[in-house]
């Protein structure tokens, strides 16, 4: 038992199907380690970098939106509003975002648009952090 | 000579129609491509969400979480929330009247104890003219479905839940059946709890194994994330849905609707022809007769 089944789940498709050694995971409360056998769980996801690790040794990363995982019997699943790989991302898109949410945050708003754009912001962060860290 | 005329306009005006539903034929084959697309790929993930959600209330321990309470209030006293999807445009055939009836069903049953949240011009529009009160700030659009969409709507859905304006929160949308049939569903998306534990008394024998789950940083604060994001997640799924069943249904309207026009322009043609048929045939006779009467003299 020394890797896990693993789906990865967005809203526009399967992102991933195989089987992994190790997965680091952003949950609400910081990362997290899955390793294979973990105990059987259920955590929210936040906006973050998802790493993980395939059967070659091939570490792979992703920006991910909010969602949930599970892990139950040695298999992963995790769904999510949105992944990207580094290739796929726009970053001219998600710069334009976060000037967008950065600028609207100055003003006074109500506490529901400050949460959406909380929201949004993270989203683009997320997104420059992965294209950076390359 | 008068009815060769009438016939001629008849279906001239006929061929005009039929170019225009012939057109949204078009346009709706096009979009429904799109939208087909779309929903393929999104299906694994809607059903994945559906999976996940209920998975996680079976395990969870008892709670006491504000998304999962059922009102305490007294049933004559709640107030329902719906929120419908509708099209934007009309001429779909019957998809915003099915849409439309399944919500009036519910409207009547509450007695006037429903808050309506419509998706879509054709909803609001069929509610103004019915005077009907409906949530006049919530205006979102059914066109092009967005994850964006699926947030704004969950955003101002959630809060008047937590703060009791609503007791329960419904979504009415039309899923595909199959390739070319369309259904009305209803789901309870608010309190979480009571959507689910009917089917799963169902489903479960209560003597099997059943794994022990943890819930980190812990059960509620798991719920509280996951319930806007699962939230989110079903309603862009189902608007999705719709907006595939929607051009569906424009797509199988125009069809028929031009295969209509067809048919009328063939039996009109057939009166066409033989009304001149007629006409020529006076004529002769009047020629002949007039040379006949020449002829006698």
């Amino acid at each position: 038992m020394n890797a896990f089944a693993t789906q990865i789940i967005s809203s526009d498709g399967m992102f991933y199907f195989g089987r992994l050694k190790n997965m680091i995971i952003p949950a609400v409360d910081g990362e997290l380690g899955i390793l294979p056998g973990h105990e059987e769980m259920i955590i929210a996801l936040t906006e973050g970098i998802l790493r993980y690790q395939d059967t070659k040794d091939v570490w792979h990363k992703a920006a991910i939106g909010r969602g949930t995982i599970q892990f139950a019997n040695n298999r992963c699943t995790i769904v999510v509003d949105t992944a990207e790989k580094p290739e796929d991302i726009d970053v001219h898109r998600a710069e334009d975002a976060k000037a967008r949410a950065e600028e609207k945050l100055q003003h006074k708003l109500s506490d529901r648009e400050y949460r959406l754009l909380q929201m949004s912001l993270a989203r683009a962060l997320t997104r420059l952090k992965l294209l950076d860290k390359d | 000579m008068a009815q060769l005329k009438e016939i001629r306009d008849r279906i001239n005006s006929i061929q005009g129609t039929q170019k225009i539903t012939g057109a949204m034929y078009m346009i709706a084959t096009t979009k429904l491509r799109h939208a087909r697309e779309s929903r393929d790929n999104n299906a694994v993930y809607f059903s994945a969400l559906k999976n996940l959600m209920e998975r996680l209330l079976r395990h969870l321990p008892q709670s006491d979480h504000p998304y999962l309470r059922i009102s305490s209030k007294p049933k004559d006293q709640q107030t329902h929330g719906y929120l419908m999807i509708t099209a934007d445009k009309g001429l779909a055939g019957a998809y915003n009247q099915n849409i439309l009836k399944e919500t009036e069903r519910f409207m009547k049953e509450d007695g006037g104890r429903s808050r309506i949240f419509v998706v879509g011009e054709t909803g609001r529009r069929y509610f103004r003219n019915h005077g009907k009160e409906i949530e006049e700030d919530f205006e979102y659009s059914s066109e092009n479905p967005s994850h964006h969409v699926g947030r704004l709507i969950t955003s101002y859905l959630l809060p008047l839940f937590r703060d009791g304006e609503i007791d329960d929160l419904r979504i009415i949308y039309t899923a595909m059946k199959s390739a070319m049939e369309a259904e009305v569903r209803v789901r309870q998306l608010l309190p979480l709890a009571s959507s689910i534990e009917a089917e799963l008394d169902k489903q479960i024998p209560k003597d099997i194994y059943n794994e022990e789950f943890i819930f980190s940083p812990s059960p509620d604060e798991v719920i509280s994330a996951v319930v806007p994001n699962y939230m989110n997640g079903y309603i862009y799924s189902a608007l999705i849905e719709s907006f595939c069943a929607e051009q569906n249904s424009r797509m199988l309207a125009m069809q028929t609707a031009s295969d209509a026009a067809s048919s009328m322009i063939k039996d009109l043609n057939v009166q066409y022809n033989r009304a001149r048929q007629g006409v020529i045939t006076q004529e002769i006779t009047e020629v002949s007769a007039g040379a006949e009467a020449l002829s006698a003299i």
